[in-house]
């Protein structure tokens, strides 16, 4: 059993923005690992200090602020030539990829933000958090919930019901997946909430540790 | 007479410049939040390169560089929707930085992963591996149950995968002695790690008062095991008299975590 510790993780446990179990995490590596100690102190320390330093030299002033107008014109033309080749989508890039069942129906649905305290964590600590336990969407006759169960460890549950959907009606739809991404990460997380006869069905899992806010980025009638 | 910008216009304008590919358009976005933020961004890298204490061959505009490209790449994907307004830009940009900061630190050092074996505590038993409890503790589904630990019998429970053989006070009898046993061992001797250990023993969950007896009983040169069991036991009710006990509570938890 190995305990994997990451420099975003250790930059959250600095920043005061990281949920507990990830402090106690990078905090137990810490009080094993001087390296691990001096980087959050170096982290810290940096946070504090407020006496200015030497100036930029304008020069370099002018050499910083031209090499970032290059590197944005460089993000657009890459964009762009991945765009051409065709693997960009505009919506959502692959994230069926991974599911190996088959697809009945991908859902229009605005990307949705959560506002549930265990997906929406510190990283906007500064504005007041919304802090709700439950959250309703609908997409296309799919009613989707998500509630945050009290207790500890925290745990979430997705509860589905695709009974008015044309495709429950008409296919075998056995599930529905939901793809949830969490800020600043660029890997998706696949849920699949499976659905019994009547098309309804429920799912519940730990709440993940994440430091940023996660969203609902699509969701899609299955067939397993 | 200027024009005030909106900042989630702004924000808005560059994500729509870059996906278009449009050099002109992404210079026109772009420059406004590039003038807005390159201080404090370049002002935070420097700081971080000069309190390295190693040198690492890059100047702090490398990492505002760096820093900028992947913030801009995320800007335009589906997960950067999120980012909306300059403020938050700019917090996204801090943390890339710091990251990018230690990830090269890594690679100087030849330390590409923070990984840390815990596995040699299973294997054998004695003073010293007892303090690698606290990676023990942390790895995998048992950190949720520790975490559930000093919550109560109901939330142990809870957090329980079967039927657990004890109260919760029996295994938080394991846990203090763990903690008090590093706390001996590593702490005392290293002033450094103590704000470090305190935080992570509130984090636990161990009620203040519970932990100043136990840390008392710790700090003094003469204690042994005896005090150490005499201190726990009189806190969580239980009869440990030997360290072989500790591994049989060890190993249940671990079967009630996995």
């Amino acid at each position: 059993m190995r305990t994997k510790i990451t420099n975003t993780e250790i930059v959250a446990v600095a920043e005061g923005s990281a949920d507990t179990l990830t402090e106690r995490r990078v905090l137990a590596a810490a009080l094993h690992d001087a390296g691990v100690r001096q980087r959050l102190a170096l982290l810290k320390t940096v946070a504090t200090e407020t006496e200015p330093l030497p100036r930029l030299s304008a020069v370099l002033q002018t050499q910083l602020q031209e090499n970032l107008a290059i590197a944005a014109r460089r993000v657009g033309r890459e964009y762009a030539e991945r765009q051409a080749a065709g693997s960009v989508s505009e919506s959502l890039p692959g994230w069926l990829e991974t599911f190996t069942g088959t697809v009945c129906r991908v859902l229009t649905l605005e990307k949705h933000r959560f506002g549930l305290s265990a997906l929406a964590p510190a990283l906007a600590a500064s504005a007041a958090p919304l802090r709700v336990q439950s959250e309703v969407m609908e997409a296309q006759n799919v009613h989707l919930e998500v509630h945050q169960l009290p207790g500890s460890p925290m745990r979430l549950r997705f509860y589905v019901d695709a009974s008015a959907s044309p495709e429950f009606l008409s296919e075998e739809v056995t599930g529905v997946a939901l793809a949830l991404q969490e800020e600043g990460n660029l890997e998706l997380q696949i849920l699949i909430v499976p659905v019994n006869a009547q098309g309804r069905g429920a799912l519940e899992i730990p709440a993940p540790a994440v430091q940023g806010g996660v969203s609902l980025l699509g969701v899609a009638l299955v067939t397993a | 007479m200027s024009t005030v910008l909106h900042t989630d216009e702004e924000i808005a304008r560059l994500r729509k410049a870059l996906r278009s590919g449009d050099g002109a358009a992404i210079d026109h976005a772009a420059a406004p939040l590039i003038r807005a933020l390159w201080e404090p961004l370049v002002d935070q890298a420097r700081r971080l390169i000069r309190s390295a204490w190693r040198p690492l061959g890059l100047e702090g505009e490398d990492l505002v560089q760096d820093a900028w490209i992947r913030a801009l790449t995320y800007l335009i994907e589906p997960g950067g929707e999120a980012v909306r307004t300059q403020e938050h830009l700019l917090r996204l940009l801090l943390r890339m930085i710091k990251q990018r900061f230690l990830d090269t630190l890594d690679r100087a050092e030849g330390r590409d992963e923070q990984d840390f074996e815990d596995g040699k505590a299973e294997q054998v038993s004695g003073a010293a591996e007892l303090g690698e409890g606290l990676l023990w503790l942390e790895a995998g589904a048992r950190q949720k149950l520790i975490g559930a630990l000093f919550a109560g019998d109901d939330a142990f429970r809870a957090a329980c995968v079967g039927k657990p053989k004890r109260r919760a006070r029996q295994y938080q009898s394991y846990v203090l002695f763990t903690l008090a046993e590093f706390y001996r061992r590593e702490v005392l001797s290293d002033g450094a790690a103590a704000g470090l250990f305190e935080r992570y023993v509130s984090l636990l969950g161990v009620a203040p008062e519970d932990w100043g007896r136990v840390e008392q009983v710790a700090a003094q040169p003469e204690a042994g095991d005896a005090e150490l069991f005499a201190v726990v036991n009189t806190l969580c009710g239980t009869a440990l008299a030997e360290r072989k006990a500790l591994y049989v509570l060890r190993h249940e938890l671990g079967e009630l975590a996995s």
